[in-house]
């Protein structure tokens, strides 16, 4: 406005070519540039009808002029009151402010799924299309200004540690702890790692079963896909140690004077001077950073001297929830560092930083204080808070964000807990020990975790919902008898064993944590609880700071003036139906479509339920991505997955083969476009009921109707699919040891199910030399089951299943079970039984094989809610039937 | 003077191919093309129409996809609709059928006051005329509907249909769902008198 010298408002009546029921009339401004602009002297006309539209017009200008007449009315504050046409800039500038602020968004917004932030849209019921515009938009520029200003990647390689000490002062080696790697392996990722598929699996499908499974599907996908470029900080050598070292203690102090007068200094020194020297020869390289005490909760931090001045502003806070809900007793104690890695000669003076969250905390204690727990994370999540001055620096411009005065623990990149969590086993003392002693369960901290209350926390969303936990495979951590030594299960008889003693992450979407190691020390016999560590590699990309604000405005430009896109249909979907074909039961099938735009603005899409209560798509669909923005002419690809399983076969099992289903693809500020999908559902005899098989009139693909069905009293004894997988293995895999203990390719797999649902024969003779196939039936047999809508064994069944204590009551108790039931029950045992006498040791491996196939057979329906059925005494019915 | 404004929900229906694009980017552009692709959704535009007594009515339009095989979403466009045009081709007596279909079934299950106009377009082939002006009044006649023949490729009637509509909407109350949530009708004004400056970039001063 400054350069607007003098100006010549010219304002005419007009008669314009128009037609239809307008006013035949208009107005048009003109305005004339003043003679000493440096370029474009070129005059502008504005148009319109609206005389009071103009008028406003026309004022605006004049309060312009007046603004640029006395500066001082400039104020920001003025201006977005008064100049209500400055609005979308002012929310730019809001929306510049979030995307180059410093204070990571709270990670528990940003790690939702976009489309969930947007507001509720449905079918001919557009939501808020100008802020879902903005917050796609942002997101928009976000992804993009990292992808083009990232130079190269940083790893940091943060070890944690955890551990309740109990009151003692460090009377041993802490070596293993600090230092040592796991006993069992080396850090294989698919398994440590991707907690997020487990957890699908976990959640859909029954939680109990533990059949060996192909890892191979379950590559975790990271959540950027570029390849790392540079690896700068990472030395291969393990024994480098990590860069920074993260320890919390819970107990140090029992004594009440602790808790009144916290202290507790000496301990906190005698601790550190422990650790420095488990550190051994490396030990000089380090120095302690920060830490924090709330009476006997420690969190210490470490760090590799030559990046100590990359790690900044250390901020600290403490929470107690333990005597009245405030007391220090229980509660957490957090830090939260600033790391920027030094300036390189790769273009990077000025780089960015991350921030990292480290909680340490004690829950309550006690078996059944289950919802205590869970209070106290929720309530640490609130009130674990840093104290955060902005130093203002003097012509900093206050127009965009409010000071923040306190940051939650979420306010960060990525986010680690630690901590004695006192989270426990949901299943009797007694068949925990039974378990952790015996050598029958072949994955028996599977088996175990599967009723951990943290687990189940997380699962069900009642504490830990979001953060991430590396598969437990080490022994419970708690109760032992301090200074006992023990093999690791020996645990003190007053307490169930349980796993206390956990270290979980939660990264945000700008870091990649990958978790190296999980493990406990049994040596370590001080306390009764062992120490646990965890080993985890941040990576993060780097770029010029300088340089990405710039790309973030140059983008912001390039995102302008997709409102003006309004009632206009840009976006064209250039194939407007998915066909997926034939879709088999969990087998994959991905099909993409394109869009592109073919407007001159920016455009955005999003997808929405047919009505507020729908969902978007069908359940066994997924659609990625759910929300885009596309520049003009720019083509976008979605992708559309099927994947039928568990979950979803039941269903479609009993409905009709088709899967067309219409869904829409609004796009914002214009039309909702309609994709249409269809395909072919193949029936599969699995996630089925046994009766339902039973009363099939041939192979389940055969049927032309779901409901053509043979009379009740025609029903065949026993599913013909358990029957052909018995016969089959009747015939030789009895020589394979191990048969239904070791996972299968899925390539067999589907050959198998595949032969079942049509009635083919199976491709592969009984007498097969390769066991992977004999292999590959075991699966699928212990797939089958487990897939089965209700357990073989009638849940209201179980309790009494505990009774018998001779094999005759336990097949006096199948009196009582549906028929189809007895018939699977004793045709799988009988099988049992056979290839157990076939063995060198029939006891043992009966006894494994009843370990596997009772959480199948018997499996627990409310897992998450309720108290199970022993497992123990489950897997003594199982082998009644097998001995 | 009174300078009133009303916002209005009005929903296009009717089979495949009998011109609904058409007369409403006749209504809201002035615009015609002869060769349309058939709409595979559903088109949001608005419209304003002033009456003589300066009453404003901003309808907000939503065309619907004609095809079979979207029929079960329609359902989605009319509820809450103030009003419906349904259109049919003169030129094929099947798609007035289809046109007493859709009548039907907005008065079954479409908010009971719903002013539903029925719509003859392609008036500029009435040469080859199937369904009679006799007829379709008849039977509007006895719905108690609005009837009108209109052409989108000339033009002829178009915005006679929306006038009449805006006329017979009660404008006593403005309608409360209408317009709720969708800001962007709001937001536009302060865009467009910003599409000149935004052409300058944020930084520089603008031209004004």
């Amino acid at each position: 406005m400054a350069q607007t010298r003098r100006m010549t408002l010219e304002l005419r009546s007009d008669v314009p070519q128009q037609t239809l029921s307008q006013p035949r009339s208009g107005f048009s401004l003109t305005i004339h540039p003043g003679d000493d602009l440096d370029s474009d002297n070129s005059s502008l006309t504005f148009f319109t009808h609206d005389v009071k539209k103009l008028q406003q017009f026309n004022q605006e200008c004049k309060r312009l002029k007046e603004v640029f007449d006395s500066p001082e009315k400039a104020k920001k504050s003025q201006l977005t009151i008064e100049f209500q046409w400055l609005a979308p800039y002012m929310n730019e500038l809001t929306s510049l402010a979030h995307l180059l602020s410093d204070i990571p968004a709270d990670l528990r917004l940003v790690t939702q799924p976009l489309v969930a932030r947007l507001s509720p849209s449905s079918a001919g019921f557009p939501g808020d299309d100008v802020s879902d515009v903005r917050v796609i938009r942002d997101h928009w520029i976000s992804t993009k200004a990292r992808e083009l200003a990232r130079k190269h990647t940083y790893s940091l390689r943060i070890r944690i540690g955890t551990f309740n000490v109990n009151g003692k002062n460090p009377s041993q080696d802490l070596c293993t702890w600090i230092r040592g790697t796991p006993a069992d392996s080396l850090p294989d990722e698919c398994r440590t790692l991707d907690e997020d598929h487990d957890r699908t699996i976990y959640e859909r499908t029954s939680p109990q079963l533990i059949v060996p499974h192909s890892d191979q599907s379950e590559s975790p996908t990271p959540s950027f896909s570029t390849t790392l470029t540079v690896n700068e900080s990472l030395s291969d050598d393990p024994e480098a140690g990590p860069d920074l070292l993260v320890l919390g203690f819970q107990e140090l102090d029992l004594s009440t004077e602790a808790l009144i007068y916290s202290g507790g200094v000496i301990k906190e020194e005698a601790w550190c001077t422990a650790v420095v020297a488990a550190l051994g020869e490396i030990g000089p390289q380090y120095e302690k950073l920060v830490s924090r005490q709330l009476v006997g909760m420690l969190i210490v931090i470490f760090v590799r001297k030559s990046l100590k001045t990359c790690f900044t502003d250390a901020r600290t806070c403490a929470a107690g929830s333990g005597i009245m809900g405030v007391m220090g007793n229980k509660g957490g104690t957090a830090i939260r560092l600033t790391f920027t890695p030094k300036a390189d000669n790769q273009g990077v003076r000025t780089p960015n930083s991350i921030v990292l969250t480290f909680v340490n905390s004690h829950l309550a204690a006690f078996d059944e204080m289950v919802d205590r727990r869970h209070l106290d994370y929720n309530e640490l999540c609130k009130r674990l808070m840093f104290d955060f001055q902005v130093e203002q620096s003097e012509d900093l411009e206050e127009v965009v964000e409010p000071p923040v005065p306190w940051l939650s623990l979420f306010n960060t990149d990525a986010l680690f807990w630690l901590g004695d969590l006192n989270y426990r086993i949901d299943l009797a003392d007694s068949d925990i020990r039974d378990i952790l002693a015996s050598d029958d369960w072949d994955n028996k901290f599977e088996v175990l975790q599967t009723y951990d209350q943290l687990r189940k926390a997380r699962v069900t969303g009642k504490a830990f919902k979001e953060f991430r936990e590396a598969r437990l495979r080490f022994p419970p951590t708690y109760r032992f008898t301090p200074g006992f030594q023990s093999d690791g299960h020996q645990y003190n008889i007053k307490r169930k064993p349980a796993w206390t003693d956990r270290i979980l992450s939660y990264p945000g979407p700008l870091v990649i944590v990958r978790q190296l190691s999980y493990m406990s020390c049994p040596q370590i016999t001080m306390s009764d609880h062992k120490p646990v560590a965890a080993d985890f590699e941040a990576t993060f990309p780097v770029w010029d700071r300088q340089e990405h604000e710039t790309i973030v405005h140059k983008l912001m430009r390039e995102a302008r003036r997709i409102e003006e896109a309004l009632g206009r249909t840009m976006l064209r979907v250039l194939t407007p139906s998915v066909d997926f074909g034939k879709v088999h039961y969990m087998r994959l099938s991905i099909r993409t479509i394109k869009l592109q735009n073919t407007g001159k603005v920016p455009t955005v899409y999003r997808f929405v339920p047919v009505h507020g209560e729908a969902s978007i798509h069908p359940p066994w669909l997924r659609i990625e991505p759910m929300t885009g923005m596309l520049l003009p002419d720019e083509i976008g690809e979605v992708t559309f997955t099927a994947l039928i399983d568990n979950s979803t076969a039941p269903k479609l099992n009993t409905a009709h083969n088709d899967l067309r289903s219409t869904v829409i693809l609004h796009s914002l500020l214009g039309k909702d476009h309609f994709i249409t999908i269809s395909g072919e559902y193949q029936y599969t005899c699995f996630a089925t009921t046994l009766t339902r098989l039973t009363r099939l009139k041939g192979p389940v693909r055969n049927i032309e109707t779901p409901d053509d069905f043979l009379p009740n009293s025609h029903s065949i004894n026993a599913p013909r699919e358990v029957m052909r997988l018995v016969n089959w293995m009747m015939a030789g895999s009895a020589r394979v040891e191990k048969l239904f203990l070791a996972p299968a390719d899925d390539v067999y797999f589907h050959t198998i199910r595949e032969c079942l649902d049509t009635g083919e024969e199976f491709p592969y003779p009984p007498n097969s030399e390769d066991d992977r196939v004999h292999l590959a039936f075991g699966v699928t047999l212990l797939r089958f089951l487990d897939s089965l809508t209700t357990p073989v064994v009638p849940p209201l069944l179980f309790s009494r299943c505990l009774q018998p204590t001779s094999r005759d009551e336990a097949f006096e108790l199948l009196d009582s079970f549906p028929p189809s039931s007895v018939n699977v029950l004793i045709s799988i045992t009988a099988f049992l039984h056979y290839i157990c006498r076939a063995s060198s040791d029939p006891r043992t491996r009966a006894n494994r094989l009843a370990s596997v196939f009772a959480p199948v057979l018997m499996r627990e329906e409310r897992i998450l809610t309720e108290q199970p059925v022993s497992l123990v005494g489950k897997r003594q019915f199982v082998l009644y039937f097998i001995e | 003077m009174s300078n009133k404004q009303y916002q209005f929900k009005l929903v296009l229906l009717g089979e495949s191919a009998v011109g609904k694009s058409s007369l409403v980017l006749r209504f809201v552009k002035d615009q015609f093309d002869d060769y349309r692709e058939s709409t595979i959704g559903a088109a949001f535009l608005t419209q304003t129409v002033t009456l003589e007594d300066q009453t404003t009515v901003k309808f907000e339009i939503w065309d619907t996809a004609g095809q079979e095989r979207y029929k079960s979403l329609a359902p989605m466009y009319y509820r809450n609709a103030n009003c419906a045009v349904v259109v049919y081709d003169i030129t094929q007596t099947a798609s007035l059928e289809k046109a007493r279909t859709w009548i039907r079934e907005l008065q079954r299950q479409a908010d009971p006051s719903i002013v539903i106009a029925l719509c003859g377009n392609k008036l500029d082939l009435a040469a080859r005329r199937q369904v009679s002006q006799e007829e379709a009044k008849k039977y509007a006649d006895e719905e108690g509907l609005m009837w009108m023949e209109t052409s989108a490729k000339t033009g002829e009637g178009v915005a006679e249909v929306f006038t009449a509509i805006a006329k017979k909407l009660p404008l006593t109350a403005l309608p409360s769902r209408a317009g709720a949530g969708r800001t962007a009708a709001g937001a536009r004004a302060g865009v467009d008198l910003n599409k000149q400056a935004a052409n300058h970039g944020q930084n520089e001063p603008c031209n004004c």
